[in-house]
């Protein structure tokens, strides 16, 4: 049971006026007992693995803070400790926390690994064993890939993380940690959820909100129509066209870059607000993840507003405790030697270089996925590498950054990075990238579009081009405006204006969605990561 | 030179185009300090006051002002 199924609004049917007429009390077990029915719908088998994960870390948690709590209790009870005492005693106890905390990522992650990654590592061994001329192969393995796995053991490294850094305190009751870990509307592919952010919210039993319900649903129907109308059939011209890179040509390719750049944003971020969307309803608020990112000035400021609970969490869990972990800050002083004033940027390149290849790992098993990863983090750390030197010569040429004709060298310089990374990511293989790019000059007749008419054709094409261009002006008037979210702009319009627009809205997803076309679905693009 | 002063003298080698960062109330939230600069920043203030910064003070708490930055930097150097 997808998002874009008819089960789901039925579910959803339900779900709505059951959470509403529990006492407030209660009203988290009726999420609670929702989001393990959608899951069991979605996929049964993969309940054992979440189950697991949450179990462990609830358990993990809790002894930390226990020790903690005993800690504190034992120098309260022990006024006259001495300092060094307290302090012999403090860092014993931090040592059993953090093999705690050690114990409890490392079960997590490995289920992860082993569920997700064990066809890659027996692939990897098999190739080492035939580089040295072995005839000996592992097989590899055939089993499910738990739904949501990789969201959910981020959130779940954070919390651990988060409860032995002390910034608050686990969770007790676990019936309501496994409803953190579960919550149906971000259980299939984020946003990744901090507990401190989010939880309260979940758990708190909310009053209907006439206002939050209808503002939730007009979310919801912008991510169907981004999803059913937009990214779903230009998917089909797309997935295509990466798997048969010799078929297209010329223009063609050019066209196919531009529909994937459409079809990926509305594809993820049209989950989003569908996600963020019925929780609203329930009056329940969760982190953004999009922030118009194709508006972006360079792929740094491009990997703030895409994904951008994920970004945050390699910031916070990755990138500052290796930037800042004693191996590091040695490595950044030992390298004055050679880098003279500009070493003290090597523990930051450090902690880059593993945070990209952690992100490429993170998007699949494979090693186009950790070239993809790689291929962003070198163009972030060549922008920190050559930062002086282009502002030495802005300054000796007297060209000022902020000048318009720059700005917009920046925007058309982030979107051709992009088009590389994104083809290098469905192509699957550095070959296929430059196949598909070498299509683009080897067609004889430049505007022949045979792989567009063979599969969704230019009616089609256009239709869903005309409602990426309404998205497109929708999110540039928030980029130029962000005071407000566009649901805000849009309610201080005449009612009649509103309901106009929404009843057109639904006839497009009826008419031009998923349901009128009969072209095949495509799941959500980050599910099963 | 007192703890403010040097965390200063660190800060504007860091950002020579900022007159008074003690008057910027949000250094992270505001976009003076990126990533980068808070590891630069770290490595400085633990080579400079001898402390230990853990990566659990890494916050808006600790980094968006002066202030905060030198209240981090006294208390570690007490612990």
């Amino acid at each position: 049971m997808g998002f874009t199924s008819l089960y789901f609004v039925a579910f959803l049917a339900v779900l709505f006026p059951l959470y509403f007429l529990f006492p407030k009390k209660y009203r988290w077990t009726v999420l609670l007992i929702a989001s393990v029915v959608f899951y069991l719908l979605c996929s049964w088998k993969s309940i054992f693995f979440i189950t697991f994960t949450s179990v462990a870390v609830y358990f993990v948690s809790i002894g930390m803070e226990k020790n903690k709590a005993k800690e504190k209790l034992f120098i309260e009870q022990n006024p006259d400790i001495s300092k060094d005492d307290k302090k012999i005693l403090k860092a014993k106890n931090k040592k059993k926390r953090k093999a705690l905390l050690v114990l409890g990522i490392l079960s997590i992650v490995l289920v992860l690994v082993v569920m997700k990654y064990l066809n890659f590592l027996i692939g990897n061994i098999n190739a080492i064993f035939d580089l040295f001329g072995g005839n000996f192969k592992f097989s590899t393995v055939k089993w499910l890939l738990p739904l949501g796995i990789s969201f959910y053991t981020f959130q779940a490294i954070a919390y651990l993380a988060d409860v032995y850094w002390g910034k608050y305190p686990a969770q007790r009751n676990f019936l309501k940690f496994f409803l953190f870990m579960s919550f149906f509307p971000k259980i299939m592919q984020g946003p990744i959820l901090r507990y401190n952010e989010s939880a309260d919210s979940i758990f708190e039993g909310h009053d209907f909100n006439y206002d939050d319900f209808v503002d939730g649903m007009k979310r919801v129907l912008w991510g169907y129509f981004k999803k059913m109308v937009v990214a779903d059939c230009l998917l089909v011209f797309t997935t295509y066209a990466f798997g048969n890179p010799s078929e297209i040509s010329g223009f063609e390719a050019l066209l196919v870059i531009l529909s994937y750049f459409i079809a990926d944003y509305c594809d993820f971020s049209g989950y989003m607000d569908i996600a963020c969307g019925i929780s609203k309803c329930m009056g329940i608020k969760l982190p953004e993840n999009f922030n118009h990112p194709y508006f972006a000035v360079g792929i740094d400021d491009y990997w703030r507003r895409w994904h951008m609970t994920l970004g945050t969490w390699f910031k916070d869990y990755i990138f500052y405790p290796l930037s800042i972990s004693k191996f590091s800050l040695w490595l950044g002083k030992k390298s004055k030697r050679i880098f003279k004033k500009h070493a003290n940027k090597i523990p930051a390149i450090f902690g880059l270089i593993i945070v990209w290849f952690l992100t490429g790992l993170w998007h699949g098993a494979s090693w186009n996925y950790i070239l993809w990863g790689l291929y962003f983090g070198a163009i972030i750390i060549l922008g920190i590498i050559f930062e002086p030197l282009f502002n030495w010569l802005y300054a000796k040429l007297k060209i000022n950054k902020e000048v318009w004709w720059l700005k917009v060298w920046r925007h058309i310089r982030t979107l051709m990075l992009l088009a590389f990374g994104k083809i290098l990511f469905e192509t699957n293989s550095l070959a296929g990238t430059f196949e598909f790019l070498s299509s683009m000059f080897n067609g004889v007749n430049y505007w022949t579009f045979v792989v567009l008419n063979n599969t969704i054709g230019y009616p089609t094409l256009a239709a869903a081009l005309a409602c990426a261009a309404i998205v497109f002006v929708i999110d540039l008037i928030q980029e130029l405006k962000p005071q407000t979210t566009f649901i805000e702009k849009l309610n201080k319009k005449p009612k009649v204006v509103q309901w106009v627009l929404l009843i057109i809205l639904i006839v497009l997803i009826v008419w031009l969605g998923f349901y009128g076309q009969g072209l095949p679905k495509f799941e959500f693009g980050y599910v099963g990561f | 030179m007192n703890t403010k002063e040097e965390i200063l003298e660190i800060l504007q080698d860091m950002h020579p185009e900022v007159d008074d960062f003690e008057s910027i109330a949000e250094l992270v939230h505001g976009g003076t300090l990126d990533s980068l600069n808070i590891v630069m920043l770290i490595a400085e203030l633990s080579d400079r006051f001898d402390i230990e910064i853990p990566p659990q003070e890494v916050s808006y708490e600790n980094f968006d002002t002066v202030a905060g930055l030198v209240a981090m930097v006294e208390r570690l150097q007490e612990n």
